[in-house]
């Protein structure tokens, strides 16, 4: 379990981080929380030659709440997120899923930008981001650019980061304040990474039919995927035991999970449906 | 609940913290912990992100109750082995349990873990 060898940087700014990144060839990476990369390190899963420590980029560590939605630094902790109140009117469906990551001492240390950036299929900021439609901003020696994170996501593991770009913020578009959603995850333990986790909001009009649902699949694909077929189920329809049993049915149509050692396809298929059955009901309520 | 007769305690602290440590186990066992090998041997739940141990925060507060009833004949002090039984039982405890809660799908446990996976395939084998 000792890490391989490796030189480490502690930059202070943002472009001499992109320098130092760029500068070797992509064999190096950025150590946010290390929540997820020094585990690798110790499996020898990952073995860059230079580590490139962010946490001296104060910049990135900002929680911004605007009428336009809420903004999140790259190196904004989990435990930020629990404890900034007004994140629980601003964006309540963040808060419910970060609720539900790791243990006590990883969401003190493990940071949105590094669980975009692992990109585990079975992890909750990816789910939420592509679920939302937030934007995520990289910079890297090229400049900035923003990515939609249905685009971010390119398979387990794997993102369209270059080896030279650093996730610096995350971009919610806004909630409103009536908005109904639902998280819900199914793991082992708590704590542990999701078998399955669905999260999902939509708005009501003037005779509360539903409107601009949107429904997200977490650990039951290479990467979290929004459920187009459910959210078809639910606009214009009034949420009723009819049409939660009719997307609890869509959920589990959508997907198609392989096997692997903690369950088969089919549990996974099943579980996305009762998932989703289930924060419908957390939404109604 | 877990009650065992020890014949003699000799320190109830470290008796009582082994009898609920027991039990612990054997609820381990019976839910979530599995070693899993390939076709090859090469063992598939080799580190604690797999192999799921039972920590302190996954389980009910558990009761064990050690007696002194009947000492044993075979030493001066009356001591016997203790500690290890809360382990024992659990097993086939939680087994008859998921039976007795599946019996509408004639669901007959066989096997440990009673993972999520494993109780939701009974179910399935009990609806066909």
């Amino acid at each position: 379990m000792k890490l391989p060898p490796f030189e480490y940087a502690c930059p202070t700014t943002i472009s001499e981080a992109v320098a130092l990144l760029a500068s070797h060839d992509g064999e190096a990476k950025p150590l946010a929380g290390g929540q997820s990369l020094v585990p690798m390190l110790a499996f020898r899963v990952a073995a860059p030659a230079l580590l490139v420590d962010l946490r001296k980029l104060a910049d990135l560590r900002q929680i911004r709440i605007a009428d336009t939605g809420v903004t999140l630094g790259a190196m904004v902790r989990w435990r930020d997120i629990l404890d900034d109140a007004r994140l629980r009117s601003a964006h309540p469906l963040l808060v419910a899923a970060v609720e539900h990551v790791a243990h006590y001492q990883i969401r003190n240390r493990g940071t949105v930008g590094g669980s975009l950036a692992h990109a585990d299929p079975a992890a909750e900021m990816p789910g939420i981001v592509v679920t939302c439609k937030a934007r995520i901003a990289v910079v890297g020696k090229a400049g900035e650019r923003v990515i939609a994170a249905g685009d971010f996501f390119q398979g387990p593991l794997m993102t369209a980061l270059k080896p030279d770009e650093i996730i610096t913020e995350i971009r919610f578009p806004a909630w409103p304040a009536q908005r109904r959603f639902g998280f819900q995850e199914f793991a082992r333990r708590r704590g542990d990474f999701a078998m399955a986790a669905a999260a999902l909001f939509y708005d009501e009009d003037d005779s509360r039919k539903m409107r601009n649902a949107h429904v997200g699949a977490i650990g039951v694909a290479d990467t979290p995927l929004r459920l187009g077929a459910v959210e078809a189920v639910l606009n214009g329809q009034t949420l009723d035991e009819a049409i939660i049993a009719k997307a609890e049915e869509a959920a589990s149509a959508s997907v198609d999970p392989s096997d692997d050692i903690h369950a088969s396809g089919a549990y996974r298929k099943a579980l996305i449906g009762v998932m989703v059955e289930r924060a419908l009901r957390d939404a109604a309520a | 609940m877990a009650v065992e007769d020890v014949g003699r305690i000799i320190n109830p602290l470290t008796l009582h913290g082994q009898c609920i440590g027991a039990v612990v186990q054997g609820l381990g066992g019976a839910f979530l912990e599995q070693f899993l090998y390939d076709e090859n041997g090469q063992l598939l739940t080799g580190s604690f992100a797999d192999y799921l141990m039972p920590t302190a925060s996954d389980f009910p507060t558990i009761r064990a109750v050690a007696l002194e009833a009947v000492p044993s004949p075979n030493n001066p002090l009356g001591a016997k082995g203790a500690g290890e039984g809360g382990i024992i039982p659990v097993g086939g405890v939680v087994a008859n349990a998921v039976a007795n809660a599946l019996r509408a799908f004639r669901a007959e446990p066989r096997e440990l873990p009673l993972s999520p996976p494993r109780v939701w395939q009974l179910v399935q084998a009990g609806r066909r």
